[in-house]
């Protein structure tokens, strides 16, 4: 049974929903005892008898009060528990999300997730509120009023009910219909949009060639087609309410027809005739609302599948079920025999790659574009499993690492340097816990050495000043700056720093590396970078090219090599020293 | 039915909302129903119709009592009575169902063909507006713009004008009706009216609080969403997910709470509202049941009151919710016509020089410039180039160079100045005349969806198969088509399917294939593999043959083959000549720069500045 996985939430929400299946049944009732007391009221009136007549309105006031309280209590508690059940689901999902891998999210780009976290969630949350509440509601009142219908009139009953019968089975296809046809309206919806967000992208070719009047008539076709599928729903739309409103209508019609006989012949009261009307316009609700809710269930339900491929997701990377702690950090990689795939990818970007970094050394890793240094890297740090070969840091598997160890013994600064939408202190401490203590001095620390501390005068509020989205507000160089400080925070043991300076200028280079290396004295260092010069110093220069390593060594054994890294170095020496001349 | 648009993430500034109704908004508004006035005026009719034919029913349940169930005349006829109020209530039903039905396809319809002429209109005029728009202008907010806003402005009309209307005249009608039948039941009836205004006035207040609240919060979880999935890789690598998650947790609460207030708003307003009716239904039978006593009104009359007073309520408790509607709405109808307002700066004259084919000469003729009215980009630049001439542009990041290319092709206007394309006036060209003169070929080169043949001709359907056979082969795109899927030869989204170096090939191709008489080039930095990059060279030389050139150049092996290099600084012209001539002066700034970006080898991409000036990369 699909809803079992909504089970632990409903359970934890059992007394609000309780207390709401309660509500509603009493405030159903009551309510419904309305037309009772008003058919009593007429019949009293009718006898001439003024104080019952008073005293029958009195009473269905009374109970109209305290049915109103029901539904009072029913909506707060049902309605009010479908939001908590909501908001808990949309918790678990997004904790699952935020550690779903890499290799998942390559199959489920995260349009598609963000579309799971807004409209099948809301899809369920409909089924949990509306659906479970019309459902109790309806089914309560239909017995009731059913019920109360039968000790007035047993036979004007079934004449009165037959046309609302058709009319949930109306409503439940129409709507069916009608949500089918929204649907196309909404694939055509994202078909526009797709087409508009190009060509306003493209807004300088489409200048540029004076292709205006195209691009117009581009958009006027989706524009058509979308127009064309917005009328075949609005046709069919407009068709529900009133053919809704007709087949209540005629109940109407039969009561008053049969039941108008019946009190001419005598065998019912004008006072019932009229509490059946009444019982009537309060059946058709619920008759609606019936169809309604079988396509709440249906929808809600399908979500609920939907949800399950995140909430379901098999975690690929997790601890190991013997998972060891990393206590003796030294910094000693051993890369063995590495190879790897990416799943959308036929080609390998590692191939038999083996590498060793030393504790405490200082390895720079160069090579083209595509030649597998970022790969690297997201290996290293565990972002993506199931390669080939082994990986192995301070003696220990990596896979066998315990995950919260290996986060803590690792600073990483990715290519894109992403930042959040935050202040600079926050995206600088990113990694720290409040409890590290300290976070002025380290701030000041990591400012010093990322060399973004001489450009806090030009922050409005200091490290308090939000970056914007993705650190719009900063300059390359600076968010890249921050992306370094935000890897060096706390104490790693191994650096990533994967093409860390492709926006700074040289100079900037110059000093940042200088500072780092103060830095890092004690750390094992992985830099990947395109510029040759700054990195002369390091133990160790590493050249890759179509993901195994084709040079190794330190930069005098690779210039007598005088292979691939001879002459890339010596090109961008040429440069240099052209610069000195002048 | 609640759409995907109002959850998806918005800026604060478009969850203002309008205070009331603006009715200059809304006599704009109607004026674009114009064309379609006449289903309009229909609907019009068939929604009075709708709303007397809603007095119908309780109004002959009065007459089935009265005359039938309590007429004093013979029982066949009161039989028969009863059966002529029964087709005649069943008649007011399918007029009532008809009338809605049409009322409802004609308004939708006219809503629908509205939406789509204001989306067309608006969308040329936004194709119309010069360069500087586009860089104010994020592309997110023009879209915006365009989809939800236009259906923003279809919900105030079709649900939200036209439901008022509707309800206001349904109401109407019951209130005339009661006062037609008997005043003072009638007076009676309306004692809860003024409770009931109340009641809907505090609701709606409360309820507009919490719907900009519950906006702004499904704002924030969605933004919050799509930052971190995006940034997954960082939280995860620095094992961040724990904390992260119990910041989206209070978010996720805030959330919540923002609903529990609308609930806690419409739990106490659909029961108020029920007992206020069931109050009109009690005053009616108290003081009712003295007059049906003395026969001063007649049972009939009583129960059709009773009846009228319970459809009194909806309308009214409609009314509050339609005016949330309406607020959101005006907003959203106000930004477009402020955005339908906007001129264009940059549009043909009146009586355009007429020149079909340029001869390509090119002038500038002290020309200042600033593209924010404060900081000049070019300061008194004048230069000339012949027809058939190759001149490169050379100069450090933000020298001007990009900007004097906008300006050629007159995406923006000159501060002073002027510049000529074969001794006209750009002001004094059309437009498009200029434009087609003029290939520009970009770094980053814009590609579309679609084939590689819709992608050189750019949609054009009557451009000459033959000239775009022959762009193919010259430029070598032959082998390319073989990548593309078979149905379509599709380029995917932007041209994603191809590489960086294949995209400018592409580029290059399609202004081969317009054959202007002038061409523009800004020499792309980025890396590309050398077999790539040999077929870049070749092609760039079979574009350039034949043409005035000016090219924004990053190789060495460029500038040396151009005829003559206008050196940038600054915004000024200070040297020229050619690379040889250049390089001999001592202290030139051409030398010193050609160093500097030598200097520079080796790495591609550099400090993103304020404008994207491309000529930081290496030669």
């Amino acid at each position: 049974m699909r809803i079992r996985r909504l089970f632990p939430y409903l359970r934890r929400h059992r007394r609000a929903l309780a207390a709401g299946v309660v509500a509603v049944i009493t405030g159903e009732f009551f309510t419904l005892l309305g037309p009772w007391f008003l058919r009593r009221s007429i019949d009293a009136l009718q006898g001439r008898d003024i104080p019952a007549a008073r005293e029958a309105a009195l009473l269905m006031l009374a109970v109209t009060v305290v049915g109103g309280v029901g539904k009072f209590i029913m909506r707060r508690t049902m309605i009010g528990a479908s939001r908590h059940i909501e908001t808990e689901l949309r918790q678990d999902f997004t904790a699952h999300a935020l550690v779903l891998t890499p290799r998942w999210y390559d199959a489920h780009p995260v349009g598609e997730v963000m579309a799971l976290a807004t409209n099948d969630i809301n899809a369920v949350r409909n089924l949990l509120g509306g659906g479970i509440m019309y459902m109790v509601q309806t089914i309560f009142t239909a017995i009731v009023a059913i019920v109360l219908m039968l000790r007035l009139s047993p036979p004007l009953t079934l004449i009165a009910l037959a046309p609302l019968t058709v009319l949930g089975v109306v409503v439940q296809r129409g709507s069916r219909a009608v949500h089918a046809r929204f649907s196309r309206v909404q694939e055509s919806f994202g078909r526009l949009s797709a087409l508009t967000q190009e060509l306003l992208t493209g807004i300088r070719p489409i200048k540029a060639y004076a292709r205006e009047d195209r691009a117009a008539a581009r958009f006027d076709g989706r524009s058509g087609e979308y127009l064309q599928r917005n009328l075949s729903f609005v046709r069919i739309q407009s068709a529900m309410r009133p053919l809704v409103v007709f087949i209540a209508g005629t109940a109407t019609v039969v009561t008053l027809f049969f039941g108008g006989r019946m009190a001419v012949a005598g065998s019912i009261s004008v006072g019932t005739l009229v509490a059946f009307l009444a019982y009537l316009a309060q059946l058709t609700w619920p008759a609606m609302a019936m169809g309604f809710t079988i396509n709440i269930w249906q929808r809600g339900l399908a979500s609920l599948d939907r949800l399950g491929k995140v909430l379901d997701a098999k975690l690929e990377i997790e601890d190991h079920a013997d998972a060891t702690p990393w206590l003796d950090r030294r910094g000693h990689v051993v890369v063995h025999r590495l190879s790897f795939r990416y799943p959308s990818s036929s080609r390998p970007v590692l191939e038999d790659l083996s590498l060793e970094l030393s504790a405490g050394s200082w390895t720079a890793v160069v090579g083209e574009t595509g030649s597998g240094k970022t790969t690297l890297v997201r290996l290293l740090s565990r972002q993506w499993d199931g390669y080939e070969g082994e990986i192995e840091i301070d003696g220990i598997d990596l896979r066998r690492i315990r995950l919260a160890d290996l986060h803590e013994g690792i600073g990483y600064a990715p290519q894109d340097g992403f930042l959040f939408n935050d202040t600079l202190r926050e995206n600088i401490l990113f990694g720290r816990s409040p409890a590290d203590g300290d976070e002025e001095g380290e701030l000041e620390r990591l400012a010093r050495v990322s060399r973004l501390e001489r450009d806090r005068g030009a922050f409005p509020q200091g490290w308090d000043t939000l970056v914007g989205e993705r650190g719009v507000t900063l300059s390359g160089g600076q968010k890249q700056r921050v992306s370094i400080a935000r890897a060096l925070a706390g104490d790693p043991t191994l650096l990533l720093l994967d093409d860390v300076f492709s926006s700074v200028d040289t100079e900037t280079e110059a000093e940042l590396l200088e500072q780092l290396r103060a830095a890092w004295s004690g750390r094992t260092v992985l830099l990947v970078t395109h510029r040759l010069l700054g990195v002369r110093q390091a133990d160790r220069i590493v050249v890759l090219d179509g993901g195994r390593v084709v040079e190794s060594g330190d930069h005098e054994t690779l210039m007598r090599r005088n292979g691939v890294y001879a002459s890339l170095f010596r090109q961008q020496a040429a440069a240099a020293e052209l610069d000195a001349i002048q | 039915m609640r759409s995907i648009s109002d959850e998806l993430p918005l800026g604060e500034e478009e969850l203002k909302e309008h205070r009331d109704l603006d009715w200059s908004l809304l006599r704009r508004l109607l004026s674009y129903l114009k064309p379609y006035r006449l289903r309009v005026a229909a609907a019009g009719i068939l929604l009075v119709a709708v709303s007397a034919l809603s007095v119908a029913g309780p109004f002959l349940v009065k007459m089935a009592i009265d005359r039938s169930l309590h007429g004093d005349g013979p029982l066949e006829q009161r039989l028969a009575l009863l059966t002529s109020i029964a087709a005649l209530y069943l008649a007011a039903l399918l007029l009532t169902a008809l009338f809605s039905f049409l009322q409802g396809l004609l308004l939708q319809e006219a809503g629908q063909r509205v939406m789509n002429d204001l989306r067309r209109e608006l969308f040329r005029h936004v194709l119309a507006q010069d360069m500087a728009f586009f860089d104010r202008e994020p592309v997110g907010r023009l879209m915006t713009r365009l989809t939800s806003d236009v259906e923003a402005l279809n919900e105030l009309f079709t649900s939200g004008v036209v439901t008022i209307t509707m309800d206001l005249l349904t109401l109407l009608a019951i209130m005339s009706m009661m006062l037609w039948m008997d005043w003072r039941l009638a007076l009676i009836s309306f004692a809860v009216i003024p409770a009931l205004f109340a009641l809907s006035m505090v609701f709606r207040r409360r309820l507009r609080r919490a719907f900009r609240r519950v906006r702004l919060r499904v704002a924030r979880i969605n933004a919050f969403l799509q930052e971190h999935l995006s940034g997954l890789a960082v939280i995860q690598a620095f094992g961040q997910q724990e904390r992260r998650l119990q910041r989206f947790g209070r978010l996720n609460d805030e959330h919540m709470q923002a609903h529990l207030e609308t609930i806690a708003a419409f739990s106490i307003f659909f029961p108020a509202v029920e007992i206020l009716s069931t109050c009109a239904v009690v005053l009616l039978l108290w003081a009712g049941s003295t007059m049906v006593a003395t026969a001063a009104v007649s049972l009939g009359t009583l129960v059709a009151f009773v009846q009228y007073a319970q459809r009194f309520y909806r309308p009214i408790s409609d009314l509050s919710e339609k005016f949330n509607i309406l607020q959101g709405s005006m907003a959203a109808g106000e930004r477009l016509f402020q955005l339908l307002d906007r001129q264009p700066t940059i549009f043909s004259p009146p009586d355009p020089v007429r020149i079909d084919r340029a001869e390509g000469r090119i002038e500038f003729d002290d020309v200042h410039f600033s593209y924010d009215g404060s900081n000049e980009v070019l300061r008194g630049v004048g230069f000339s180039v012949e027809a058939g001439e190759r001149v490169a542009l050379v100069g450090a990041t933000g020298a001007g160079k990009t900007t004097i290319i906008s300006l050629l092709t007159r995406f923006y206007e000159p501060t002073a100045g002027r510049i000529l394309v074969d001794g006209v006036d750009l002001r004094r060209w059309d437009l498009r005349r200029l434009r087609e003169q003029v290939a520009v070929v970009l770094q980053d080169p814009r590609l579309f969806s679609g084939s590689l043949e819709e992608n050189l001709s750019l949609w054009r359907e009557d451009f000459d198969p033959a000239r775009l056979e022959e762009a193919i082969q010259r430029i070598g795109l032959q082998r390319l088509m073989e990548k593309l899927p078979h149905s379509d030869h599709s380029l995917g989204e932007g041209g994603e399917r191809l590489s960086t170096g294949e995209r400018q090939l592409v580029a290059f191709a399609r202004a081969l294939a317009h054959d202007p008489p002038i061409l523009v080039l800004d020499e792309a930095t980025a890396s590309v593999d050398t077999a790539t990059e040999l077929r870049i060279q070749r092609a760039i030389e079979i574009l350039l043959k034949g043409r005035t050139s000016l090219v924004i150049a990053h190789r060495l092996s460029t500038v040396r083959s151009v005829d003559r290099i206008l050196v940038l600084h600054h915004g000024r012209l200070v040297e020229e000549g050619s690379h040889r001539e250049l390089l001999a002066r001592p202290d030139g700034i051409y030398r010193r720069l050609v160093e500097a970006q030598l200097r520079r080898n080796g790495t591609m991409r550099s400090d993103d500045g304020e404008r994207t000036d491309p000529g930081k990369g290496t030669p």
